[in-house]
């Protein structure tokens, strides 16, 4: 860089006593003059509203696709819950339901837990990520 | 006015109307750095709400390191340069040889420059000739009134090449008024 250069520049900017007869201080004087205008754009007067209706529609789509997702992890559940009775010829044996009576805590248990992580998962991940 | 952890938190609550008012907080700025970079008016319309959409999916990962405006200046710097990139726009450096300098610059008929502007609107014409990042550096400091570090941060340029950028942009720009204006007019 041109010390000289750099040194006029910055008396300028900070508008101290600089030779006015010398055409490069005017030159640059009107240089800075312009370079703080700010450019002629003005975004249109609905631009918030936009930039929210885009975000509704996106959301609206990923929701879209979660469900889409999750009708299609279904179908394949039960798909493969069918080949896997059929080609295993398994029958249905409800004795071990009998075995299960005994823990009923337990099972209390395990779906109130289940939904309990719901319930985080929805407070705390979802809060910091609004998008999902 | 509403403190940005109070607006960033009431976002992530899912609340509209903060997230309405962080746009309006800060569409001026998006708007001047988009505006400086790309001409056509839908198309800029179009990128400033790209900014703000990433700015909501992104903003649970602002960790108030900086300034919020710091933040979305990054964003909006990186989508306008992505956007010029599609664009296959150039992102030459400027050389020191006045020989390369005179490129950026038609010379062949300074009268179009010259022609129906002041002489704010001749060197914003000047302005417009230079590569997108030395416009955006150029617009940050003097109409946004950021600082070296700032630029520095939304650009991912170190300070020394900010300042180097400011100083080189400036010298082109003042060196083309007297060649047009000459001397004389100056003084």
């Amino acid at each position: 860089m041109n010390r000289d250069e750099e040194k006029l520049q910055e008396k300028i900017e900070a508008n101290m006593g600089v030779d006015d007869g010398h055409a490069d201080t005017q030159a640059y004087r009107q240089v800075f003059q312009a370079l703080e205008k700010p450019p002629r754009y003005a975004l249109s007067d609905a631009f918030a509203d936009n930039v929210l209706r885009k975000v509704e529609r996106k959301e609206q789509r990923s929701l879209r696709v979660a469900y889409a997702w999750l009708a299609a992890g279904i179908v394949l559940l039960i798909g493969a819950c069918a080949a896997v009775v059929m080609l295993t010829e398994f029958t249905f044996e409800a004795g071990f339901l009998r075995g299960m009576a005994d823990y009923k805590g337990l099972l209390a248990f395990g779906v109130a837990f289940v939904l309990l992580l719901h319930w985080v998962d929805k407070r705390l991940i979802h809060r910091h990520h609004p998008s999902r | 006015m509403i403190d940005e952890r109070a607006l960033i938190s009431r976002i992530l609550q899912g609340d509209r109307q903060a997230f309405r008012l962080l746009i309006t907080q800060h569409e001026r700025l998006v708007a001047h750095m988009v505006a400086r970079v790309v001409k056509h008016d839908e198309e800029r319309e179009e990128l400033c709400q790209d900014v703000f959409m990433r700015v909501f999916e992104k903003i649970g990962d602002f960790n108030f390191q900086s300034k919020l405006s710091t933040w979305i200046a990054t964003i909006a710097y990186r989508l306008a340069i992505n956007h010029l990139r599609k664009q296959k726009m150039s992102f030459l450096d400027i050389p020191e040889e006045e020989r390369f300098t005179d490129l950026f610059v038609e010379e062949r008929n300074p009268a179009a420059i010259l022609e129906d502007e002041d002489s704010d609107g001749m060197v914003l014409k000047l302005v417009d000739k230079l590569p997108p990042q030395y416009k955006m550096v150029l617009m940050l400091y003097h109409v946004e009134g950021m600082r070296y570090d700032e630029i520095g941060e939304i650009t991912g340029m170190p300070e020394g090449t900010v300042k180097s950028y400011l100083f080189r942009a400036r010298t082109l720009l003042k060196d083309k008024v007297i060649k047009y204006l000459g001397k004389e007019e100056l003084l």
